[in-house]
């Protein structure tokens, strides 16, 4: 610690970098990863949180049974050895690799596996997940007090887990390669206690956490059991909370932070910045996610969007590379449907509505809309730019957009109870399956199907994949469903977000397909952080 | 005496009951649901059904705020939607980082503050007077987070002197240099200007007239008569001053990441932390009160003719 101290006093000296008190000395600081967050996530619970922040740290330090190949979208066996399904596709049996033990040195056993599980089905637990997991044999009563135990999960012996379906699930996979499936040591002393689970996560990662000053910083270590490969290259994780984007920014660029992450998108101020710069840019990378922005077209509220043609016409009428030129400065990807790129199903031959006002204007005086007319647009906090650029491009088809500027909480509400006509909307993907976007966003039965696309072809044809075990043939159902969907236009489909970085030059691999939900995981595993 | 600050703490706490009511009005009233904040973007129906029952906010609101009111009596101030920790663990956590903050930004404050007003209040229109006019005007005029963004730009990243924002470690003096001296600058306008008007209106009244024709000195006459009463609206002014450095700065510690009480109410307000709000408003309303029975104590030492019954 004194020769620490020291190198960190003489490097001081030589230049201003070593006077902070992150800076460890030259030699010191390779294989440590560092980073500045802005707010520290409000729990390390994977079953009490879905922010990016808390993402971004606990996929260092848990595991789930399953996750995804790298690079991929394809489920891969994690804590899990192998899993099997039934014949008739409602039983799944998944056993653990031997020998895995979480940070504290207690093994891993079906016991631990269940009970994280459950843990989604408690209301105390608050998970976001509740109804991913609806389908196990139980659930629901359990969820609503009825029963003390989930019948459906079976643990018949410390290496087995048994999951029993009401009906055959052909993404199930993928629930338990959610966040929300990691898997937390039920024997440990914080299990079971909403409060003490928030601030002790016990994992089976490669990670630990060392040392944890609230609302300050952050040191993760490695786990010493983690048994497990590829082996961690990084030796530590080192993270301040606080620092603004801003102030994110010029650490970077003095050298003090391996990376910088808009857990989303960088902020638009900054992204100008870094393309301004030279030398930032050289660091900037990113990746297209699979998280689409959309524009629903309510036909409840605003009945010219009963008439298919006036759909339609919306998309002719909007430029959407322009928009994406302006109000993205360039990070967004167009694509056609409901199915983003990357996703299985995600079909490149079907291109995107054409920009094409003579052909909206055609389709609008066809379905008698000749003259236009109004709606109400209800702008997303934060996002200023896109829907001014819409209400100027759909004017000149006649068709008049009152933007109303809302809070987040005053935007879910309004959604919630389908009093929103257009809107500029977005999905951050769960699991990368196409049920996730064309189920919960445009199934007549969703909860989250709020802008009232009814199609009872649609339905059946997605309810009808979700509980397909064959995946070729579920994806080409799921096809089917999204070139209606196309058809219809119930959205104008938009584009695909961007997720990007700040990477340093001695940090490698530079992928950022690191925000794709439980791939995330990865980087911890496979980054190294070089001399420099 | 005695009856009197029995009477003021009577007074304080019907004050605070006011507040607490008020407060809990004016969250219940917004278009805003909690559950919303709670559950996050992707909960069904039945998840904030389940969270609403969990969290009592089912209940009528008589009920809530009874219950709330009960449970504050017992200590008891409940716990955050969003870090499931009790919010007094929250704030008894944060405060010493706003503490600190404030300590320092006052001291500074003062030094800077009552030292403009002291040289510009001997000569007025002098050299000295005019140019700490114009600063003061300036500063006064800047809002802290740009002037902190500036420095934090200039010290932290351009200059490379201090740190990027942020708590540091152990005596972290250079990570509480900047956002002190932010707020000081600010700040210090306030008390200069204060400090210079009442010097100015002071040095004219009859009981300073007659302390010259007394033939006192010059130091005794503007040491014992006009600063000191001139401090007197000085000490109103850094009263509600404390109290307001006490309750958070939130511009501030947002911008230098700074883990106070005003990064926890900023976080508390933009995730819709009910019980958190609540409470950071019940602590300011709290120290309001306190340091306004603070400054009434220390007019008595100022103002010999001032006394309470």
């Amino acid at each position: 610690m004194a020769a620490i101290l020291t190198a960190a006093l003489l490097a001081g000296a030589a230049g201003g970098y070593g006077l902070q008190p992150r800076a460890l000395g030259a030699g010191a600081r390779t294989a440590v990863f560092r980073m500045d967050l802005q707010q520290e996530p409000p729990s390390m619970d994977p079953q009490g949180t879905t922010l990016p922040e808390a993402l971004l740290l606990m996929t260092s330090m848990f595991d789930g049974l399953l996750t995804y190949e790298v690079d991929r979208m394809v489920v891969a066996p994690n804590l899990a050895s192998s899993y099997s399904w039934s014949p008739d596709g409602k039983v799944l049996t998944v056993h653990l690799k031997p020998g895995i033990r979480f940070s504290n040195g207690d093994p891993v056993t079906s016991a631990d596996v269940k009970y994280s599980v459950v843990r989604n089905l408690q209301p105390v637990t608050k998970s976001a997940y509740e109804s991913a997991y609806d389908d196990i044999i139980g659930a629901k009563d359990y969820f609503d007090g009825k029963v003390t135990d989930v019948s459906g999960i079976e643990t018949p012996d410390a290496q087995t887990i048994v999951f029993h379906l009401n009906e055959p699930e052909g993404y199930f996979l993928n629930i338990l390669a959610l966040m929300s499936s990691f898997v937390s040591d039920h024997a440990a002393p914080s299990a079971g206690d909403v409060t003490k689970m928030a601030r002790n996560p016990m994992g089976t990662g490669a990670f630990k956490v060392e040392s944890w000053q609230a609302n300050v910083s952050m040191m993760l270590a490695r786990n010493p059991f983690y048994n497990r490969a590829p082996r961690p290259q990084i030796t530590r994780i080192e993270i301040t909370f606080g620092p603004t984007q801003q102030t994110q920014l010029e650490a970077f660029q003095r050298g003090e932070v391996e990376a910088v992450w808009g857990l989303g998108p960088l902020d638009p101020a900054l992204y100008l910045q870094v393309l301004n710069n030279p030398g930032l840019k050289r660091n900037y990378v990113y990746s297209d996610s699979p998280w689409p922005y959309f524009i629903p077209l309510n036909p409840d509220l605003v009945p010219a969007f009963k008439d298919v043609r006036v759909c339609q016409a919306m998309h002719y009428a909007v430029d959407k590379e322009y928009v994406v030129r302006k109000g993205l400065n360039g990070r967004g990807t167009i694509f056609a449907g409901a199915i983003p790129p990357g996703i299985p199903g995600y079909d490149p031959a079907v291109k995107p509505y054409a920009f094409d006002l003579a052909k909206a204007k055609q389709l609008l005086a066809e379905a008698g809309w000749a003259k236009g007319f109004d709606a109400e647009f209800i702008e997303r906090p934060g996002d200023e730019q896109v829907p001014v650029i819409v209400q100027q491009q759909l004017a000149r088809v006649g068709v008049r957009l009152t933007i109303k500027k809302v809070t987040f909480a005053q935007w879910f509400a309004m959604r919630r109870a389908h009093q929103v006509q257009m809107t500029d909307a977005g999905w951050l993907m769960d699991y990368p399956d196409a049920q996730d976007y064309l189920y919960y966003l445009l199934d007549s039965h969703s909860p989250f199907n709020a802008y009232g696309y009814r199609n009872p072809q649609f339905d059946a044809l997605v309810e009808q994949a979700d509980a397909m075990t064959n995946q070729p043939e579920r994806i080409k159902l799921y096809q089917q469903a999204d070139a209606m969907a196309i058809h219809d236009a119930p959205w104008i489909f938009m584009y695909n977000q961007r997720t990007d970085a700040l990477y340093q030059p001695w940090v490698q691999p530079r992928s950022v397909n690191v925000l794709l939900n439980p791939v995330l995981g990865f980087l911890w595993t496979t980054a190294r952080v070089e001399s420099h | 005496m005695t009856r009197y600050l029995f009477r003021r703490c009577l007074w304080m706490l019907v004050t605070v009951a006011f507040v607490s009511v008020i407060n809990f009005l004016v969250i219940f009233m917004l278009p805003i649901n909690p559950i919303d904040a709670i559950a996050g973007d992707k909960a069904t129906p039945a998840v904030m059904a389940a969270i609403e029952k969990y969290y009592g906010l089912d209940r009528p609101i008589y009920v809530q705020y009874g219950l709330y009111v009960w449970h504050a009596l017992h200590g008891d101030f409940g716990v955050s939607y969003q870090t499931s920790q009790p919010v007094a663990a929250e704030i008894a956590q944060r405060f010493p980082a706003t503490a600190e903050l404030a300590a320092a930004a006052f001291v500074l404050t003062l030094v800077l503050g009552l030292g403009a007003g002291l040289a510009g209040g001997f000569r007025p229109g002098g050299g000295a007077d005019g140019t700490l006019t114009v600063s003061t005007l300036v500063f006064n005029s800047l809002p802290t987070f740009w002037l902190g963004t500036v420095l934090l730009y200039v010290f932290g990243f351009k200059l490379q002197l201090l740190p990027l924002g942020g708590y540091g470690e152990g005596l972290h003096l250079r990570h509480l240099l900047l956002p002190a001296l932010t707020l000081a600058l600010t700040e210090q306008a306030l008390y200069a200007r204060l400090l210079r008007a009442q010097m100015f209106e002071v040095r004219h009244e009859d009981y300073v007239r007659t302390a010259w024709a007394k033939g006192l000195s010059r130091r005794v006459v503007y040491v014992r008569h006009v600063v000191r009463n001139a401090l007197l609206p000085v000490v109103t002014f850094a009263g509600v001053n404390v109290a307001n450095l006490l309750s958070g700065l939130i511009l501030i510690e947002t911008v230098f990441g700074w883990p106070g009480l005003g990064l926890l109410t900023y976080q508390s307000l933009t995730s819709f932390d009910v019980p958190v709000i609540m409470g950071t408003a019940l602590l300011s309303a709290v120290l309001v009160v306190l340091s306004n029975l603070g400054v009434d104590l220390v007019y008595m030492v100022l103002d010999p003719r001032v006394t309470y019954q």
